[in-house]
């Protein structure tokens, strides 16, 4: 057990370097020359002279993998440099001041997710075939072919422009959040209520339920206490998965609703070609996504006594 | 094809069919049934009603909505669909490579697909497109780098199992040629199984690519795209609600029907067994063989 753990979490320093390569590596492909971009959005017009002091400044004539180093060097002190469009300010700042803003849109939309999923997923497995079960089938299946931005502007026009009951966008007024959050869980409500469903269907046909059923237990306790235990412990690694695909989700989300978040900052960065603004971004989510795949990794294996074996 | 013979049995996923084939052949031969040209403004006819000359309507500029939603099919769905295969042949061609000879080939394939898979694909598209820039080829591309890697160890997983049967163990100690074996005993085998991963996954590449055209990081104006489209109709909301209707309803049909016959193509092919696989992610290297 202890022994999985301490190998698990070993595996996450490879990991890291692995993606801190490619994100320095990736922003280092671009067809552009960076020190020319830099002084191009500052309206500097790139001479000769300038370009060559623009690669001093930037440390863009040491060579590559002396870069890397410096440039790793410094993110671990989370110094990812200045902003190339507002050369005062710092990437990490720039990053801090948005992060809150989407972390809060995610973990509503999470708890929107879980909160709505796990009870439908439930009553359409107990109730398989019934009414209820194939309106909502229909409706997943709609869910899932249906893009989440043209949803969003919907939900724009019916609350905001018609019924004027809540605000267009940004996250100044009261109930702000509450069509970002609803436009970003939708899609993977239909992935996770399917996915219970499903889970619960395959756990039913197992002998244990049989033979709860045979001890004399009511059909109630079996359900919530034997079906869902063990369907939700496989329906965790797909939440876990779902947090950071809900954080970087929230990238297109961010942009119809006007939500100040990170998603939004890398949109405008990508546009105004700020390197190293999406370059940390690419870094945070690479990061977050090794992160979450550990914590889902140890809880599955904390939940799942079979797993202790095989280790 | 014993796979389509079967889609055609059922009614619902046939007609899916039909409706997916009639939209590409449109798509195709859009210049002929366009009743106007898509990127044709007129601004005194601007967002008219539907009448006989704009079954649709028309938008901000004065453009056929109708028009531009056919010309649309050829970015919209037929450039995923293009993504869509070109991703799977670099998989398949990768994975039969990792799978085949495994060793040290094997080793480096899987090694960089899994660097690759370190990062969730969306962020991986963005970061690729941040780099290359805004533009339907640069989002294409970015599909094609996000996605190949899993295809690739998808499609390994296959070709191990196969390397186990005994057909493929006879034909090594006759000395076929590792190519003679790959194309004629492995790829029939396997090509049911990459057909399914295949469209389990088109209608995703289409809500990608026009997520991102959207926003502004795909198609350049004026090319008619259904996103880009979706774009345009969020602008006038307010006072033209109805524009918002058709390119959203388009874009949900067709993803909606290439998902419906992604599902059915699995029910057909052994449904367990394919979801047990991509769960646990972990492939029957195991079992008794004459190979081993």
């Amino acid at each position: 057990m202890g022994k999985y753990i301490i190998k698990r979490i070993l595996i996450v320093l490879p990991m890291m370097l692995a993606v801190s390569f490619i994100a320095f590596v990736l922003i280092n492909l671009i067809p552009a020359e960076p020190a020319e971009v830099a002084l191009r959005v500052n309206d500097i017009i790139p001479t000769e002279e300038a370009i060559e002091g623009m690669r001093e400044e930037l440390g863009l004539n040491k060579p590559y993998f002396q870069r890397y180093f410096d440039w790793l060097r410094n993110v671990l002190r989370l110094d990812f440099g200045n902003s190339y469009v507002n050369k005062n300010r710092t990437v990490i700042g720039e990053i801090s001041r948005s992060l809150p803003a989407t972390l809060e849109l995610a973990t509503v939309s999470l708890f929107i997710v879980i909160f709505v999923s796990i009870p439908i997923g439930v009553l359409c497995a107990v109730f398989k075939d019934s009414i209820f079960d194939r309106i909502v089938r229909l409706l997943i299946f709609i869910g899932t072919a249906m893009p989440n931005y043209w949803i969003g502007i919907l939900l724009i026009w019916l609350f905001a422009v018609k019924l004027e009951v809540l605000p267009t966008g940004g996250n100044k007024e009261e109930g702000a959040i509450i069509l970002p959050a609803i436009a970003l869980s939708l899609t993977y409500i239909s992935t996770y209520v399917r996915l219970i469903r499903n889970n619960m269907l395959e756990n039913m046909t197992e002998n244990y339920v049989f033979y709860a059923k045979v001890r004399g237990l009511k059909e109630r306790k079996i359900i919530l206490k034997h079906v869902l235990r063990n369907s939700l412990q496989s329906s965790i690694t797909a939440l876990g998965m779902s947090v950071v695909q809900l954080v970087s989700g929230t990238v297109v989300i961010e942009n119809i609703f006007s939500w100040p978040g990170v998603g939004r900052l890398c949109i405008s960065s990508i546009f105004n070609r700020d390197y190293p603004v999406i370059q940390a971004y690419i870094l945070m989510m690479g990061i977050l996504f090794i992160f979450c795949n550990l914590i889902v990794d140890i809880i599955h294996h904390k939940l799942d006594p079979r797993l202790h074996e095989v280790m | 094809m014993h796979i389509l013979k079967k889609i055609k049995s059922d009614k619902l996923a046939g007609a899916c069919l039909f409706f997916l084939v009639t939209i590409i052949l449109l798509g195709v031969i859009a210049p002929v049934v366009a009743p106007n040209d898509p990127v044709e403004t007129n601004i005194r006819e601007k967002l008219s009603g539907i009448s006989l000359q704009y079954p649709f309507g028309t938008d901000q500029l004065g453009r056929c909505i109708f028009s531009r939603l056919l010309y649309g099919i050829r970015t919209t769905v037929l450039m995923s669909i293009w993504t869509m295969l070109m991703t799977i042949s670099i998989g398949t061609i990768l994975g039969f490579v990792a799978g085949y000879f495994r060793g040290w080939i094997d080793e480096i394939i899987m090694r960089l697909c899994d660097v690759m898979l370190s990062f969730p694909s969306e962020v991986m598209i963005l970061a690729i497109v941040g780099m290359l820039g805004p533009g339907l080829g640069n989002i294409i591309i970015a599909n094609i780098i996000a996605k190949w890697a899993w295809y690739t160890r998808m499609i390994r997983s296959i070709v191990v199992q196969y390397m186990d049967k005994n057909y493929i163990c006879f034909a090594k100690v006759v000395g076929s040629s590792p190519f003679h074996i790959m194309k004629n005993h492995l790829l029939p085998g396997a090509l049911g199984e990459i057909v399914v991963l295949a469209s389990l996954d088109t209608g995703a590449v289409i809500l990608s690519v026009s997520a991102l055209s959207f926003l502004g990081l795909g198609v350049q104006a004026p090319t008619p795209e259904w996103g880009m489209m979706l774009n345009e109709a969020k602008n006038i909301m307010i006072t033209h609600p109805t524009k918002m209707l058709p390119p959203g309803i388009a874009i949900l049909a067709v993803v909606a029907a290439f998902n419906f016959i992604g599902d059915k193509v699995r029910d057909i092919m052994d449904p367990k067994h394919m979801d047990r696989r991509v769960k646990n992610n972990e492939f029957a290297e195991s079992g008794e063989s004459i190979c081993s």
